[in-house]
């Protein structure tokens, strides 16, 4: 693992999680290996059956499902953000990787860069 | 690979333990700017005990009377100390 | 250039403003202002591009284009050099262009 882009914000207040998901495939069309974790409020970002366009914004979060393409295959999840929010897996776009505790805690400690927008 | 992590808004009791979850035994959390609020927030306050604070920020900020804090006195300082660690990492929940 | 109706409005590049104007009988216009003639191979690519438009919300960029024909067509197509025999402009800059979408924003 190389970079780490740390989602801890919900996808439509503001245009963070939009940038930082741009700066990840950015950086990955480097052949950077590229890690996305989602904690807090990020979560949201995953959450299945978005409808941004009844507010005229796009769904830039459809991305997240074609990442394979862009060569970054690891999502991950901390579970208690997921328990926080009363959210399970199946409510998510798609599948990641749920992270206990200890995992979470290494998965920040291997990471070379950390990054949170 | 040690990190210093690095809050500079005041934060939610969930994003503390988020934050606090994320840390291994050789990182270090350091609070600045409006994050040197927390120190006076008497919920969290009980959870940062290990945090270390920016003082010239607390100082703008009016927040002096609190002993038993681990100052870092200055920007220098603050340099010095990202220095120690092999990564930083600026938590932004806001 | 090529004469679109005068409904549908362009960029200055030529690509579409709304691409939801876009439908199958402004591609041959638009293929025209790239000097391409379409053939079945063309109109293949286009509506893959469009598909990953549809599906993901964002125009795809070269790499993201080939790993998703590799992924549907197989490797005869999903590579750059077929693409780029088609498309020999930039595959990614002109298949988006006929396909009525936004210029790929990550031309990497």
């Amino acid at each position: 693992m190389n970079q780490l882009y740390i989602f801890t914000k919900p996808p439509y207040s503001t245009d963070s999680g939009k940038e930082q998901l741009d700066m990840a495939l950015a950086a990955a069309s480097f052949d950077q290996s590229v890690g996305l974790l989602f904690v807090g409020e990020g979560v949201w970002q995953l959450i299945d059956d978005q409808h941004p366009k009844l507010v005229g914004q796009k769904e830039y979060t459809r991305l997240f499902n074609g990442l394979d393409l862009y060569d970054i295959e690891h999502l991950y999840v901390y579970h208690k953000s997921l328990t926080h929010y009363g959210l399970l897996p199946e409510q998510l776009l798609r599948k990641v990787e749920i992270l206990n505790d200890a995992e979470y805690k290494n998965l920040i400690e291997r990471s070379s860069q950390v990054f949170s927008l | 690979m040690s990190c210093l992590h690095i809050v500079n808004r005041p934060i939610s009791e969930e994003q503390l333990e988020t934050l606090v979850a994320s840390m291994s035994s050789n990182d270090s959390l350091l609070l600045i700017e409006d994050g040197c609020y927390l120190i006076k927030n008497n919920v969290l306050a009980p959870k940062l005990k290990a945090a270390k604070v920016l003082k010239i920020d607390a100082t703008v900020r009016g927040i002096s009377d609190t002993s038993s804090i681990d100052w870092v006195p200055d920007y220098d300082a603050f340099v010095a100390l990202t220095a120690e660690f092999t990564k930083t990492l600026t938590w932004t929940f806001h | 250039m090529n004469a679109l109706p005068d409904h549908i409005s362009t960029d200055k590049q030529g690509y579409l403003l709304d691409p939801a104007q876009w439908d199958e009988t402004l591609a041959p216009l638009l293929a025209k202002g790239e000097n391409i003639e379409l053939s079945d191979d063309h109109w293949e690519v286009i509506r893959f591009v469009r598909r990953f438009y549809e599906e993901y919300e964002t125009s795809p960029s070269i790499r993201p284009l080939v790993k998703y024909l590799a992924k549907e067509l197989g490797e005869e197509k999903g590579n750059s050099i077929y693409l780029h025999k088609l498309f020999p402009k930039g595959a990614a800059k002109q298949a988006t262009k006929i396909a009525g979408l936004p210029k790929p924003k990550r031309c990497l």
